[in-house]
Protein backbone atom coordinates (compact mmCIF):
# COMPACT_ATOMS: atom_id res chain seq x y z
CA UNK A 1 0.00 0.00 0.00
CA UNK A 2 2.52 2.22 1.13
CA UNK A 3 4.54 1.04 -2.00
CA UNK A 4 1.68 1.93 -4.38
CA UNK A 5 0.88 5.42 -2.99
CA UNK A 6 5.09 6.36 -3.58
CA UNK A 7 4.65 4.83 -7.06
CA UNK A 8 1.49 7.01 -7.69
CA UNK A 9 3.05 10.75 -6.70
CA UNK A 10 6.11 9.49 -8.08
CA UNK A 11 3.92 9.74 -11.57
CA UNK A 12 2.59 12.38 -10.71
CA UNK A 13 5.00 14.20 -10.44
CA UNK A 14 6.37 13.28 -13.90
CA UNK A 15 2.69 13.45 -15.03
CA UNK A 16 2.92 17.15 -14.09
CA UNK A 17 6.33 17.73 -15.08
CA UNK A 18 5.53 16.15 -18.78
CA UNK A 19 2.22 18.49 -18.90
CA UNK A 20 3.69 21.64 -17.94
CA UNK A 21 6.28 21.28 -20.72
CA UNK A 22 3.06 21.63 -23.24
CA UNK A 23 2.73 25.46 -23.79
CA UNK A 24 0.68 27.01 -26.42
CA UNK A 25 1.45 30.63 -27.27
CA UNK A 26 -0.36 33.01 -29.36
CA UNK A 27 -0.21 36.64 -30.43
CA UNK A 28 -3.46 38.94 -29.45
CA UNK A 29 -3.12 41.73 -32.17
CA UNK A 30 -6.48 42.74 -32.92
CA UNK A 31 -7.80 40.80 -30.12
CA UNK A 32 -10.40 42.72 -27.76
CA UNK A 33 -12.00 39.63 -26.13
CA UNK A 34 -11.18 35.95 -25.18
CA UNK A 35 -13.95 33.63 -24.33
CA UNK A 36 -13.09 30.53 -23.14
CA UNK A 37 -15.12 27.04 -22.44
CA UNK A 38 -14.04 24.50 -20.24
CA UNK A 39 -14.41 21.99 -17.95
CA UNK A 40 -11.32 22.33 -15.69
CA UNK A 41 -10.31 24.54 -13.16
CA UNK A 42 -8.25 27.65 -14.90
CA UNK A 43 -5.69 30.18 -13.51
CA UNK A 44 -5.67 33.09 -15.14
CA UNK A 45 -3.12 36.10 -14.66
CA UNK A 46 -2.08 38.96 -16.58
CA UNK A 47 1.02 39.15 -18.95
CA UNK A 48 3.54 41.30 -19.91
CA UNK A 49 3.49 40.97 -23.33
CA UNK A 50 0.63 40.78 -25.34
CA UNK A 51 0.23 37.25 -26.05
CA UNK A 52 -1.94 34.66 -24.75
CA UNK A 53 -0.13 31.86 -23.32
CA UNK A 54 -1.87 28.74 -22.18
CA UNK A 55 0.05 26.12 -20.19
CA UNK A 56 -1.14 22.79 -18.75
CA UNK A 57 -1.48 22.14 -15.05
CA UNK A 58 -2.24 25.01 -12.84
CA UNK A 59 -0.94 25.83 -8.94
CA UNK A 60 -3.13 27.54 -6.33
CA UNK A 61 -6.58 27.38 -8.16
CA UNK A 62 -8.15 24.70 -6.19
CA UNK A 63 -6.42 20.94 -7.77
CA UNK A 64 -3.97 19.84 -4.78
CA UNK A 65 -7.36 20.25 -2.61
CA UNK A 66 -8.57 16.84 -4.86
CA UNK A 67 -6.83 14.05 -4.31
CA UNK A 68 -6.03 12.65 -8.19
CA UNK A 69 -6.66 9.42 -8.04
CA UNK A 70 -3.60 6.47 -9.38
CA UNK A 71 -5.12 5.55 -12.16
CA UNK A 72 -5.88 9.17 -13.68
CA UNK A 73 -2.07 9.95 -12.97
CA UNK A 74 -0.92 6.11 -14.70
CA UNK A 75 -3.40 6.49 -17.54
CA UNK A 76 -1.94 9.68 -18.57
CA UNK A 77 1.83 8.67 -19.20
CA UNK A 78 1.53 5.02 -19.61
CA UNK A 79 -0.32 5.36 -22.61
CA UNK A 80 2.22 4.03 -24.83
CA UNK A 81 -0.35 2.34 -27.56
CA UNK A 82 -0.81 6.02 -28.49
CA UNK A 83 2.47 6.61 -29.98
CA UNK A 84 2.39 7.56 -33.39
CA UNK A 85 -0.99 8.53 -33.11
CA UNK A 86 -3.04 11.86 -32.44
CA UNK A 87 -5.74 12.20 -29.90
CA UNK A 88 -8.85 13.40 -31.52
CA UNK A 89 -11.74 14.75 -29.81
CA UNK A 90 -15.41 14.98 -30.03
CA UNK A 91 -15.58 18.70 -29.36
CA UNK A 92 -13.48 19.73 -32.97
CA UNK A 93 -10.05 19.37 -33.71
CA UNK A 94 -6.99 20.00 -31.69
CA UNK A 95 -5.32 23.20 -33.53
CA UNK A 96 -3.60 24.36 -30.62
CA UNK A 97 -1.57 21.53 -29.38
CA UNK A 98 -3.12 21.35 -25.92
CA UNK A 99 -6.55 20.12 -26.42
CA UNK A 100 -8.13 23.32 -27.34
CA UNK A 101 -9.89 24.38 -30.10
CA UNK A 102 -9.09 27.99 -30.82
CA UNK A 103 -11.50 30.24 -32.95
CA UNK A 104 -11.35 33.95 -34.13
CA UNK A 105 -14.67 35.48 -34.80
CA UNK A 106 -13.35 39.24 -35.50
CA UNK A 107 -12.10 40.99 -32.49
CA UNK A 108 -13.28 38.01 -30.60
CA UNK A 109 -10.72 34.72 -30.08
CA UNK A 110 -12.91 31.67 -28.61
CA UNK A 111 -11.05 28.68 -26.83
CA UNK A 112 -13.09 25.40 -26.21
CA UNK A 113 -11.73 22.68 -24.51
CA UNK A 114 -11.55 19.68 -26.14
CA UNK A 115 -10.22 16.97 -22.74
CA UNK A 116 -12.88 15.78 -20.36
CA UNK A 117 -12.25 17.22 -16.84
CA UNK A 118 -11.33 13.72 -15.93
CA UNK A 119 -8.11 14.06 -18.54
CA UNK A 120 -7.55 17.65 -17.18
CA UNK A 121 -5.11 18.63 -14.05
CA UNK A 122 -5.58 22.29 -14.64
CA UNK A 123 -4.81 25.75 -16.72
CA UNK A 124 -2.78 28.14 -16.18
CA UNK A 125 -3.66 30.57 -18.95
CA UNK A 126 -1.88 34.15 -19.26
CA UNK A 127 -3.55 36.92 -21.18
CA UNK A 128 -2.64 40.88 -21.41
CA UNK A 129 -4.90 42.74 -18.89
CA UNK A 130 -5.78 44.78 -22.22
CA UNK A 131 -8.53 42.19 -23.73
CA UNK A 132 -11.74 41.32 -21.69
CA UNK A 133 -12.47 37.68 -20.62
CA UNK A 134 -15.73 35.31 -20.80
CA UNK A 135 -14.80 31.95 -19.40
CA UNK A 136 -17.04 29.35 -18.39
CA UNK A 137 -15.78 26.31 -15.78
CA UNK A 138 -17.99 24.32 -16.68
CA UNK A 139 -19.44 21.86 -14.05
CA UNK A 140 -16.22 21.18 -11.08
CA UNK A 141 -13.56 23.73 -12.23
CA UNK A 142 -12.60 26.76 -10.21
CA UNK A 143 -11.66 29.83 -11.66
CA UNK A 144 -8.89 32.24 -9.89
CA UNK A 145 -7.71 35.21 -11.13
CA UNK A 146 -4.98 37.84 -10.49
CA UNK A 147 -4.42 40.94 -11.53
CA UNK A 148 -6.60 41.25 -14.52
CA UNK A 149 -8.23 44.84 -15.14
CA UNK A 150 -10.65 44.59 -17.75
CA UNK A 151 -13.91 43.33 -17.66
CA UNK A 152 -14.53 39.49 -16.40
CA UNK A 153 -17.34 37.74 -16.86
CA UNK A 154 -16.33 34.06 -14.92
CA UNK A 155 -19.19 31.05 -14.56
CA UNK A 156 -18.86 28.47 -12.51
CA UNK A 157 -21.07 25.56 -11.15
CA UNK A 158 -19.21 23.86 -8.04
CA UNK A 159 -15.78 25.34 -8.22
CA UNK A 160 -14.96 28.67 -6.53
CA UNK A 161 -13.79 31.86 -8.31
CA UNK A 162 -11.05 33.96 -6.51
CA UNK A 163 -10.62 37.06 -7.72
CA UNK A 164 -7.58 38.80 -6.56
CA UNK A 165 -6.46 42.55 -7.30
CA UNK A 166 -8.82 43.13 -9.73
CA UNK A 167 -10.96 46.60 -10.65
CA UNK A 168 -14.23 44.96 -12.66
CA UNK A 169 -16.45 45.39 -14.40
CA UNK A 170 -17.31 41.87 -13.20
CA UNK A 171 -19.96 39.58 -14.01
CA UNK A 172 -19.57 36.26 -11.34
CA UNK A 173 -21.67 34.28 -10.79
CA UNK A 174 -21.31 30.38 -8.94
CA UNK A 175 -23.71 27.72 -8.34
CA UNK A 176 -22.61 26.51 -5.21
CA UNK A 177 -19.00 27.66 -5.68
CA UNK A 178 -17.97 30.53 -2.93
CA UNK A 179 -17.04 33.94 -4.50
CA UNK A 180 -13.94 35.80 -2.87
CA UNK A 181 -13.20 39.30 -4.64
CA UNK A 182 -10.76 41.72 -3.37
CA UNK A 183 -10.99 45.09 -6.11
CA UNK A 184 -7.79 47.20 -5.88
CA UNK A 185 -10.13 49.95 -6.79
CA UNK A 186 -12.97 50.05 -9.05
CA UNK A 187 -13.87 50.37 -12.35
CA UNK A 188 -16.69 53.29 -12.87
CA UNK A 189 -18.10 52.35 -16.49
CA UNK A 190 -20.44 49.35 -16.38
CA UNK A 191 -21.55 47.76 -13.15
CA UNK A 192 -20.31 44.82 -11.00
CA UNK A 193 -22.78 41.89 -10.27
CA UNK A 194 -21.19 39.12 -8.27
CA UNK A 195 -23.91 36.26 -7.56
CA UNK A 196 -23.82 32.84 -6.16
CA UNK A 197 -26.97 30.53 -5.11
CA UNK A 198 -25.72 28.50 -2.35
CA UNK A 199 -21.72 29.62 -2.05
CA UNK A 200 -20.78 32.58 0.12
CA UNK A 201 -19.58 36.08 -2.03
CA UNK A 202 -17.02 37.64 -0.04
CA UNK A 203 -15.87 41.24 -1.52
CA UNK A 204 -13.53 43.91 -0.39
CA UNK A 205 -13.60 46.89 -1.50
CA UNK A 206 -10.39 50.30 -0.85
CA UNK A 207 -11.85 52.55 1.60
CA UNK A 208 -12.47 55.28 -0.67
CA UNK A 209 -14.65 53.16 -3.07
CA UNK A 210 -17.78 55.27 -4.74
CA UNK A 211 -20.42 53.18 -5.01
CA UNK A 212 -24.13 52.72 -4.92
CA UNK A 213 -24.35 48.93 -3.55
CA UNK A 214 -27.09 46.57 -3.25
CA UNK A 215 -26.84 43.39 -0.93
CA UNK A 216 -29.30 40.83 -0.62
CA UNK A 217 -29.27 37.01 0.55
CA UNK A 218 -32.61 34.91 0.25
CA UNK A 219 -31.77 32.75 3.02
CA UNK A 220 -28.53 34.29 4.16
CA UNK A 221 -27.01 37.34 6.29
CA UNK A 222 -25.21 40.40 4.99
CA UNK A 223 -22.01 41.15 6.81
CA UNK A 224 -20.41 44.33 6.28
CA UNK A 225 -18.25 47.49 8.34
CA UNK A 226 -19.26 49.69 5.22
CA UNK A 227 -21.91 52.17 6.77
CA UNK A 228 -24.84 51.53 4.45
CA UNK A 229 -27.73 51.48 6.82
CA UNK A 230 -28.94 54.40 8.29
CA UNK A 231 -31.02 54.25 11.54
CA UNK A 232 -34.39 54.12 11.25
CA UNK A 233 -36.45 57.12 12.53
CA UNK A 234 -38.47 54.84 15.20
CA UNK A 235 -35.29 54.10 16.42
CA UNK A 236 -35.49 50.35 15.83
CA UNK A 237 -32.32 47.91 14.39
CA UNK A 238 -32.76 47.43 10.93
CA UNK A 239 -33.31 43.63 10.44
CA UNK A 240 -32.72 42.41 6.80
CA UNK A 241 -34.60 39.55 6.42
CA UNK A 242 -35.23 38.62 2.69
CA UNK A 243 -34.91 42.40 1.94
CA UNK A 244 -32.18 44.25 -0.21
CA UNK A 245 -29.95 46.16 1.77
CA UNK A 246 -29.11 49.08 -0.68
CA UNK A 247 -26.87 52.00 0.67
CA UNK A 248 -24.27 54.42 -1.18
CA UNK A 249 -20.59 54.61 -0.29
CA UNK A 250 -18.71 57.59 -0.54
CA UNK A 251 -21.90 59.55 -1.78
CA UNK A 252 -22.60 56.93 -4.55
CA UNK A 253 -21.11 55.49 -7.55
CA UNK A 254 -20.81 52.49 -10.27
CA UNK A 255 -23.66 50.08 -8.86
CA UNK A 256 -22.39 46.76 -7.05
CA UNK A 257 -24.88 43.85 -6.65
CA UNK A 258 -23.94 41.10 -4.48
CA UNK A 259 -26.56 38.23 -4.76
CA UNK A 260 -26.91 35.43 -2.75
CA UNK A 261 -29.35 32.92 -2.06
CA UNK A 262 -28.50 30.90 1.15
CA UNK A 263 -24.84 31.57 1.71
CA UNK A 264 -23.97 34.84 3.85
CA UNK A 265 -22.57 37.83 1.80
CA UNK A 266 -19.60 39.77 3.32
CA UNK A 267 -18.45 43.64 2.29
CA UNK A 268 -15.44 44.89 3.85
CA UNK A 269 -13.11 47.37 3.77
CA UNK A 270 -9.71 46.59 2.19
CA UNK B 1 -36.44 160.78 -40.16
CA UNK B 2 -40.27 159.20 -40.90
CA UNK B 3 -42.94 159.64 -39.17
CA UNK B 4 -42.59 155.94 -37.45
CA UNK B 5 -39.13 156.63 -35.93
CA UNK B 6 -40.89 159.69 -34.84
CA UNK B 7 -43.40 158.33 -32.78
CA UNK B 8 -41.20 155.92 -30.90
CA UNK B 9 -38.86 158.64 -29.68
CA UNK B 10 -41.64 161.15 -29.22
CA UNK B 11 -41.52 160.48 -25.07
CA UNK B 12 -37.15 160.89 -25.24
CA UNK B 13 -37.41 163.66 -26.77
CA UNK B 14 -40.17 165.66 -24.43
CA UNK B 15 -38.03 164.37 -21.55
CA UNK B 16 -34.63 165.52 -23.51
CA UNK B 17 -32.84 162.13 -23.72
CA UNK B 18 -32.10 161.93 -27.65
CA UNK B 19 -28.75 162.91 -28.77
CA UNK B 20 -28.14 166.74 -30.65
CA UNK B 21 -28.10 165.30 -33.65
CA UNK B 22 -31.52 162.86 -33.65
CA UNK B 23 -33.18 166.08 -31.95
CA UNK B 24 -32.11 168.22 -34.81
CA UNK B 25 -33.29 165.55 -37.22
CA UNK B 26 -36.91 165.36 -35.02
CA UNK B 27 -37.20 168.77 -35.26
CA UNK B 28 -36.71 169.28 -39.10
CA UNK B 29 -38.96 166.63 -39.33
CA UNK B 30 -41.61 168.46 -37.17
CA UNK B 31 -40.83 171.15 -39.38
CA UNK B 32 -42.61 169.69 -42.38
CA UNK B 33 -44.88 166.79 -40.77
CA UNK B 34 -48.06 168.44 -39.19
CA UNK B 35 -49.12 165.06 -38.33
CA UNK B 36 -46.60 164.06 -36.33
CA UNK B 37 -46.04 168.22 -34.63
CA UNK B 38 -50.23 167.75 -33.83
CA UNK B 39 -48.98 163.94 -31.81
CA UNK B 40 -46.76 165.83 -30.03
CA UNK B 41 -48.73 168.54 -28.84
CA UNK B 42 -51.21 165.58 -28.06
CA UNK B 43 -47.96 164.30 -25.89
CA UNK B 44 -47.13 167.83 -24.72
CA UNK B 45 -50.23 168.06 -23.33
CA UNK B 46 -50.74 164.38 -21.18
CA UNK B 47 -47.41 164.70 -19.90
CA UNK B 48 -48.41 168.14 -18.53
CA UNK B 49 -51.53 167.03 -16.86
CA UNK B 50 -50.07 163.66 -15.29
CA UNK B 51 -47.49 166.30 -13.34
CA UNK B 52 -50.32 168.23 -11.81
CA UNK B 53 -51.74 165.03 -10.45
CA UNK B 54 -51.13 164.93 -6.36
CA UNK B 55 -49.62 161.62 -5.34
CA UNK B 56 -52.28 159.74 -3.37
CA UNK B 57 -50.68 158.92 0.14
CA UNK B 58 -52.05 156.05 2.31
CA UNK B 59 -54.08 156.81 5.25
CA UNK B 60 -52.32 156.62 9.01
CA UNK B 61 -55.15 153.04 9.66
CA UNK B 62 -53.68 151.46 6.73
CA UNK B 63 -49.89 150.34 7.77
CA UNK B 64 -51.43 149.01 11.15
CA UNK B 65 -54.48 147.16 9.44
CA UNK B 66 -52.20 145.61 6.98
CA UNK B 67 -50.03 144.47 9.56
CA UNK B 68 -52.87 142.89 11.84
CA UNK B 69 -54.34 141.33 8.40
CA UNK B 70 -50.39 139.60 7.39
CA UNK B 71 -50.31 138.52 11.28
CA UNK B 72 -53.99 136.95 11.26
CA UNK B 73 -52.41 135.40 7.52
CA UNK B 74 -49.66 133.90 9.15
CA UNK B 75 -52.01 132.33 12.03
CA UNK B 76 -53.70 130.86 9.35
CA UNK B 77 -51.47 129.34 7.57
CA UNK B 78 -49.58 127.74 10.54
CA UNK B 79 -53.19 126.44 11.67
CA UNK B 80 -53.51 124.95 7.65
CA UNK B 81 -50.14 123.69 7.68
CA UNK B 82 -50.77 121.57 10.64
CA UNK B 83 -54.39 120.63 9.17
CA UNK B 84 -52.42 120.12 5.68
CA UNK B 85 -49.55 117.49 7.30
CA UNK B 86 -52.04 115.13 8.48
CA UNK B 87 -53.29 114.20 4.75
CA UNK B 88 -49.99 114.55 3.36
CA UNK B 89 -48.34 111.89 5.32
CA UNK B 90 -51.10 109.58 4.67
CA UNK B 91 -50.64 110.70 0.85
CA UNK B 92 -47.23 109.31 0.96
CA UNK B 93 -47.65 106.22 3.16
CA UNK B 94 -50.09 105.32 0.60
CA UNK B 95 -47.67 105.99 -2.33
CA UNK B 96 -45.23 103.82 -0.73
CA UNK B 97 -47.18 101.22 0.16
CA UNK B 98 -48.68 101.19 -3.42
CA UNK B 99 -44.83 101.20 -4.65
CA UNK B 100 -44.41 98.28 -2.63
CA UNK B 101 -47.19 96.48 -3.93
CA UNK B 102 -46.71 96.62 -7.26
CA UNK B 103 -42.92 96.16 -6.58
CA UNK B 104 -44.05 92.56 -5.00
CA UNK B 105 -46.15 92.22 -7.62
CA UNK B 106 -43.75 92.04 -10.10
CA UNK B 107 -41.36 90.04 -8.17
CA UNK B 108 -44.58 88.01 -8.12
CA UNK B 109 -45.06 87.47 -10.92
CA UNK B 110 -41.86 87.60 -12.26
CA UNK B 111 -40.96 84.45 -10.20
CA UNK B 112 -44.10 82.76 -11.15
CA UNK B 113 -43.00 82.95 -14.64
CA UNK B 114 -39.61 82.34 -13.73
CA UNK B 115 -40.59 79.38 -12.02
CA UNK B 116 -42.68 78.25 -14.58
CA UNK B 117 -40.21 78.73 -17.50
CA UNK B 118 -37.89 76.60 -15.14
CA UNK B 119 -40.60 73.85 -14.61
CA UNK B 120 -41.13 73.38 -18.19
CA UNK B 121 -37.40 73.38 -18.86
CA UNK B 122 -37.33 70.49 -16.39
CA UNK B 123 -40.11 68.79 -17.89
CA UNK B 124 -38.27 68.57 -21.49
CA UNK B 125 -35.26 67.20 -19.96
CA UNK B 126 -36.40 64.71 -17.34
CA UNK B 127 -38.29 63.93 -20.73
CA UNK B 128 -35.17 63.86 -23.11
CA UNK B 129 -33.42 62.10 -20.50
CA UNK B 130 -36.08 59.36 -20.26
CA UNK B 131 -36.13 59.47 -24.47
CA UNK B 132 -32.08 58.90 -23.78
CA UNK B 133 -32.48 56.72 -21.54
CA UNK B 134 -34.97 54.36 -23.11
CA UNK B 135 -32.91 54.37 -25.90
CA UNK B 136 -29.36 53.59 -24.37
CA UNK B 137 -31.48 50.73 -22.61
CA UNK B 138 -32.34 49.13 -26.00
CA UNK B 139 -28.99 49.96 -27.65
CA UNK B 140 -27.49 47.98 -25.06
CA UNK B 141 -29.37 45.54 -24.20
CA UNK B 142 -27.43 43.58 -26.93
CA UNK B 143 -24.38 44.29 -26.19
CA UNK B 144 -21.75 41.31 -25.92
CA UNK B 145 -20.55 42.42 -22.61
CA UNK B 146 -22.42 41.20 -19.70
CA UNK B 147 -21.58 43.96 -17.70
CA UNK B 148 -23.01 46.59 -20.35
CA UNK B 149 -25.99 44.54 -20.03
CA UNK B 150 -26.75 44.84 -16.49
CA UNK B 151 -26.09 48.58 -17.41
CA UNK B 152 -28.43 48.54 -19.80
CA UNK B 153 -31.22 46.79 -17.39
CA UNK B 154 -30.22 49.23 -14.92
CA UNK B 155 -30.63 51.97 -16.77
CA UNK B 156 -34.28 51.09 -17.50
CA UNK B 157 -35.19 51.21 -13.92
CA UNK B 158 -34.62 55.42 -13.93
CA UNK B 159 -37.50 55.51 -16.92
CA UNK B 160 -40.88 55.85 -15.36
CA UNK B 161 -42.86 54.65 -17.66
CA UNK B 162 -41.40 52.27 -20.08
CA UNK B 163 -42.54 51.83 -23.54
CA UNK B 164 -43.48 48.20 -24.14
CA UNK B 165 -40.87 47.80 -26.50
CA UNK B 166 -38.41 48.58 -23.29
CA UNK B 167 -40.19 46.19 -21.17
CA UNK B 168 -39.75 43.78 -24.20
CA UNK B 169 -36.50 44.12 -24.23
CA UNK B 170 -35.87 42.91 -20.69
CA UNK B 171 -38.19 40.14 -20.98
CA UNK B 172 -35.81 39.12 -23.82
CA UNK B 173 -32.84 38.95 -21.05
CA UNK B 174 -35.30 37.32 -18.42
CA UNK B 175 -35.76 34.31 -21.04
CA UNK B 176 -32.47 34.27 -23.26
CA UNK B 177 -30.08 35.85 -21.77
CA UNK B 178 -27.24 32.98 -21.30
CA UNK B 179 -25.37 34.80 -18.30
CA UNK B 180 -27.81 34.72 -14.71
CA UNK B 181 -26.55 38.06 -13.40
CA UNK B 182 -28.17 39.28 -16.08
CA UNK B 183 -31.38 37.53 -15.49
CA UNK B 184 -31.44 38.30 -12.00
CA UNK B 185 -30.85 41.97 -13.17
CA UNK B 186 -34.22 41.36 -15.32
CA UNK B 187 -36.36 40.12 -12.88
CA UNK B 188 -35.14 42.40 -10.37
CA UNK B 189 -35.76 45.30 -13.03
CA UNK B 190 -39.27 44.03 -13.95
CA UNK B 191 -40.41 43.10 -10.39
CA UNK B 192 -41.50 47.12 -10.18
CA UNK B 193 -44.42 46.27 -12.57
CA UNK B 194 -46.57 44.32 -10.20
CA UNK B 195 -49.73 45.38 -12.06
CA UNK B 196 -48.76 44.64 -16.19
CA UNK B 197 -49.76 41.95 -17.62
CA UNK B 198 -46.95 41.48 -19.69
CA UNK B 199 -44.49 41.36 -17.06
CA UNK B 200 -46.64 38.39 -15.04
CA UNK B 201 -47.10 36.60 -18.14
CA UNK B 202 -43.39 36.66 -18.58
CA UNK B 203 -42.43 35.61 -15.39
CA UNK B 204 -44.77 32.75 -15.48
CA UNK B 205 -42.96 31.73 -18.20
CA UNK B 206 -39.74 31.90 -16.94
CA UNK B 207 -40.96 30.07 -14.31
CA UNK B 208 -41.44 26.81 -16.59
CA UNK B 209 -38.13 27.41 -18.36
CA UNK B 210 -35.54 28.78 -16.11
CA UNK B 211 -33.42 26.12 -14.84
CA UNK B 212 -31.10 28.24 -12.25
CA UNK B 213 -32.15 28.37 -8.65
CA UNK B 214 -31.17 32.13 -7.75
CA UNK B 215 -33.39 33.16 -10.99
CA UNK B 216 -36.12 30.41 -10.18
CA UNK B 217 -35.99 32.14 -6.49
CA UNK B 218 -36.37 35.54 -7.78
CA UNK B 219 -39.43 34.64 -9.87
CA UNK B 220 -41.30 32.87 -6.97
CA UNK B 221 -40.80 35.84 -4.82
CA UNK B 222 -42.57 38.15 -7.39
CA UNK B 223 -45.64 35.69 -8.22
CA UNK B 224 -45.89 35.24 -4.35
CA UNK B 225 -45.75 38.97 -3.77
CA UNK B 226 -48.20 39.51 -6.37
CA UNK B 227 -50.50 36.25 -5.56
CA UNK B 228 -50.56 35.81 -9.24
CA UNK B 229 -52.93 32.75 -8.96
CA UNK B 230 -51.68 31.16 -12.50
CA UNK B 231 -48.61 30.59 -11.38
CA UNK B 232 -49.88 27.83 -8.67
CA UNK B 233 -49.36 24.89 -11.28
CA UNK B 234 -46.36 25.48 -12.81
CA UNK B 235 -45.23 26.36 -9.06
CA UNK B 236 -46.68 22.85 -7.95
CA UNK B 237 -44.63 21.17 -11.13
CA UNK B 238 -41.57 22.69 -9.57
CA UNK B 239 -42.13 21.01 -6.39
CA UNK B 240 -41.82 17.78 -8.32
CA UNK B 241 -38.86 17.87 -10.46
CA UNK B 242 -36.05 16.12 -9.10
CA UNK B 243 -33.29 18.11 -9.97
CA UNK B 244 -34.78 21.25 -8.30
CA UNK B 245 -32.68 22.37 -5.51
CA UNK B 246 -34.35 22.12 -2.17
CA UNK B 247 -34.01 25.37 -1.08
CA UNK B 248 -35.90 26.26 -3.95
CA UNK B 249 -38.90 23.67 -3.43
CA UNK B 250 -39.01 25.32 -0.02
CA UNK B 251 -39.39 29.39 -1.39
CA UNK B 252 -42.60 27.34 -3.50
CA UNK B 253 -43.88 26.40 -0.78
CA UNK B 254 -43.69 29.98 1.02
CA UNK B 255 -44.40 31.19 -2.19
CA UNK B 256 -48.06 28.65 -2.51
CA UNK B 257 -48.79 29.67 0.97
CA UNK B 258 -48.80 33.52 0.31
CA UNK B 259 -50.92 33.10 -2.79
CA UNK B 260 -53.48 30.54 -1.25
Amino acid sequence: MKRTSILCLAFMLIGVLASAQEEFKKSLSGISRIEIETGTSVSLKKGTTNQLIIKEGCSNCGNEDEPVTGWEASNEITDEKAKGLTPIYAGGEDNTGTGMYLEQDGEVLRLTDLKSFYKRMGLTITIPASVSLKINCGNLGNASVEGLTNELEINTNVGYIKLNNVTGPVTAHSATGNIDAIFTSVNQTAPISISSSTGMIDVSLPTNTKASVALSSTMGSVYSNFDLVGPREDGLKAIGGNKSISGNINSGGVKIALKASIGNIYLRKK
Amino acid sequence: MKCKEIEVRIFYYLEGQLSKKESGEFEKHLEQCNGCRKELKENKKLLATMDTVEPENPGTGHKQSFEKMLEREKQGLVKSDSSKVQPLFWKTAFQIAASILLVLCGYLYGEHRGTQDAQLQIAQLTQQSQELKTDMTLAMMDNRSASKRIQAVNYSEEIHMPENKVLEAIIGRLHNDDNVNVRLAAAASLSRFQENRLVKDAFIKALETEGNPDVQIAVIQFLAYVKEERSVTPMKKLLNKPDVPDYVKLQVNEGLAQIL
